[in-house]
């Protein structure tokens, strides 16, 4: 074996022509393929990362689209979305109205304008809350993620807590009333119901700001909702189901959590019943309700695209790779031929058939070797990418192209001995 | 004992249209200590013999005994790497070894370290009368003569018994011929080994301990 790794070296070493061109050629296609890969890598990175650059909402809506409307949507209907399975809630909104400790709650409850309001939301995203989180501050041991819990804890309005003497950790207690849609009434405009709740109490974890109190005119004060509480959603759902009493959210927005699964997220969207044509009020033809509209426009304009190229390199891959084969096995082949006589002498001297392959294609080997090396070095300065992409073309090369020369030094084994030797007789 | 023994070989070449038929019951034996050759006309199944007794290929019938085991029973190419050398007409050396690692290629091939065949393969040069100079030489730098005094001292460089050399002095001109009979004469006289020529040269016959005469693939 180690006569015959020095027959190998010297083989390499002065067959300069033959090497060379062995070596820019396993260099040629070694890069050919790692290209390829390099180019098939960074289409599936950009469609990895595409989720995160361009965003998919997924957004509850009123179908009449009535200005005067308020959005209410059945939990159920919530419940249908995250029963998909395909869906992240991403923002989540209740209204509820309250009446402080002491305040006599008029008979029958009514529809009550003004600061006696309170939201639920699951976190601080919403714009409705209208408040961002310079204008939040939280308790010492509390931070925005309070409101994901179900905990009977709330954020007070800051000029409430003032007028009220509050303080943080204080306990408020407040008595809950659900507002939800009851239905169209003779205008043609939703009406809503006002139900008692029951009495609850609340641990003061932190203070806002409104952006009713931040506006700088009376006009935009007065048009901008106001409230003083905001709560868990949590809260306010276990709240609702302990007293028996309905929750409407009054927004909701998902986010799909596999975008490239969209087709099946609204075909079973599509079963709820809500997805319907985002058109506008005319074609609605007075509809009432609530309606997805999906934002995946922007999304499907770059991943289409990108996509179809990514199919059409992924199925001329294994033809590159093929084609690598072919190449190497005729490029070997045709180098081969010209040293059957050298062949021929090793059969004669009492080499076996294996070990002559062995000498021929371990030196391809080596070729190879130094092919991928040089491949991989250029790939790696004129388009890096993943180590582990690079590694793997590298192997599906040296794979091809050895099993290439493998069958070209099979074929050219079979040679008659005698036949080649006396060849120039 | 004789040390090669051919028994009633015959031999065809199929090509894809008809059957040739090379050899046709050859029977013949072979002793150490003695300069053989074979001659006959183009065609008449000398290089197939050759290659036959060389345990390149086996024959269809009859067999070819090795100290008297059939060459099919054998690790054929145990038999070429140690018990037979086989000398070409066209010299057949590795183009890109100089004279000395060509000599030395057999000892590789039978496990011989390196410093031992690099001093073997001095000597076995010596021996057929060339100079330390051809050592670092390579086949294309050498005369014809020279190369085929190589070729001699690389087939006895894994010490065969048996020689085998197709037409040796083909590519020569008279002087380099007589000097490699020479070789060949004194390897069978002085060695005791069994050399085994095929030649179309009178000259050569003329110097053979026994002559074959092999026509239409019989020996006549």
């Amino acid at each position: 074996m180690r006569y015959l790794l020095t027959i190998i070296g010297r083989s390499i070493m002065r067959h300069k022509g033959k090497t060379l061109i062995s070596i820019f050629v396993c260099t040629a296609l070694c890069l050919f393929l790692l290209l390829f890969t390099a180019n098939i890598a960074s289409i599936r990175q950009k469609l990895e990362l595409l989720p995160s650059e361009v965003e998919i909402n997924i957004i509850v809506t009123n179908v009449s689209a009535a200005k005067k409307s308020s959005l209410m949507i059945k939990s159920d209907d919530v419940d249908k979305i995250m029963n998909t399975g395909l869906v992240n809630m991403k923002i989540i909104t209740a209204r509820a109205l309250y009446l402080e400790d002491g305040v006599e709650p008029l008979d029958p409850p009514k529809y009550m304008a003004g600061r006696e309001n309170l939201v639920g939301a699951m976190n601080s995203e919403h714009p409705l809350l209208q408040s961002d989180e310079q204008t939040l501050t939280y308790m010492d041991g509390h931070n925005g993620s309070l409101l994901a819990t179900d905990e009977s804890v709330c954020l007070v309005r800051r000029e409430y807590l003032e007028e009220k003497g509050l303080a943080l950790g204080d306990t408020v207690s407040i008595t809950l009333y659900t507002v939800y849609q009851s239905g169209v009434n003779d205008l043609g405009t939703l009406s809503s119901t006002v139900k008692y709740a029951g009495p609850c109490k609340l641990k003061i974890a932190g203070t806002f700001e409104s952006y009713g109190d931040r506006a700088e005119t009376m006009a935009l004060r007065d048009t901008a909702p106001c409230f003083n509480f905001i709560v868990p959603y949590g809260f306010m759902r276990r709240f609702a189901e302990e007293q028996d009493c309905r929750l409407y959210p009054t927004s909701a927005v998902f986010t799909p959590i596999d975008p490239y699964r969209l087709n099946e997220l609204k075909e079973k969207l599509q079963e709820t019943g809500m997805l319907q044509h985002k058109e506008t009020n005319s074609n609605t033809g007075g509809m009432h309700g609530n309606t997805l509209i999906i934002s995946d426009n922007t999304f499907i304009h770059t991943a289409e695209p990108q996509q179809r190229r990514l199919s059409l390199l992924e199925t001329v891959y294994p033809l590159c790779v093929a084609a690598v084969f072919l190449i190497a096995f005729l490029v070997s082949y045709l180098l081969i031929q010209s040293r059957r006589g050298e062949m021929a002498i090793f059969r004669s001297l009492g080499l076996g058939r294996l070990g002559v392959f062995f000498v021929m294609w371990a030196e391809n080997l080596v070729l190879c070797i130094l092919g991928s090396a040089a491949g991989l070095v250029i790939t790696a300065i004129a388009a890096p990418g993943s180590l582990q992409a690079m590694l793997l073309a590298v192997a599906l090369y040296a794979v091809a192209y050895l099993a290439g020369t493998a069958v070209s030094v099979l074929l050219t084994n079979r040679l008659d001995v005698l036949a080649v030797m006396s060849a120039e007789k | 004992m004789s040390i090669l023994e051919a028994k009633e070989i015959v031999y065809t070449y199929h090509t894809k249209y008809q059957r040739i038929p090379a050899l046709c019951g050859v029977s013949c034996s072979f002793d150490p200590g003695k300069l053989y050759a074979i001659i006959g006309s183009s065609g008449g199944g000398k290089t197939t013999l050759l290659s036959l007794l060389a345990g390149l290929d086996l024959p269809e019938s009859g067999q070819v005994l090795y100290c008297g085991v059939s060459t099919a029973a054998l690790n054929r190419n145990e038999y070429r790497r140690k018990n037979v050398s086989v000398v070409y007409q066209s010299f057949n050396l590795f183009p890109l070894l100089n004279a000395l690692e060509n000599v030395m290629v057999p000892m590789g091939l039978n496990r011989v370290s390196e410093k031992e065949a690099k001093i073997r393969a001095r000597q076995l040069l010596q021996s057929v009368g060339l100079p330390q100079t051809t050592e670092r030489q390579f086949p294309k730098m050498m005369s014809g003569g020279e190369q085929q005094r190589v070729a001699i001292a690389r087939a006895l460089a894994s010490e065969a018994p048996l020689i085998l050399a197709d037409e040796p002095t083909g590519n020569l001109d008279t002087e380099n011929s007589n000097h490699i009979v020479d070789i060949l004469q004194s390897l069978a006289h002085e060695q005791n080994r069994c050399v085994i020529v095929i030649t179309h040269d009178p000259g050569v016959a003329e110097r053979a301990d026994t002559v074959l005469r092999l026509v239409d693939g019989r020996l006549v």
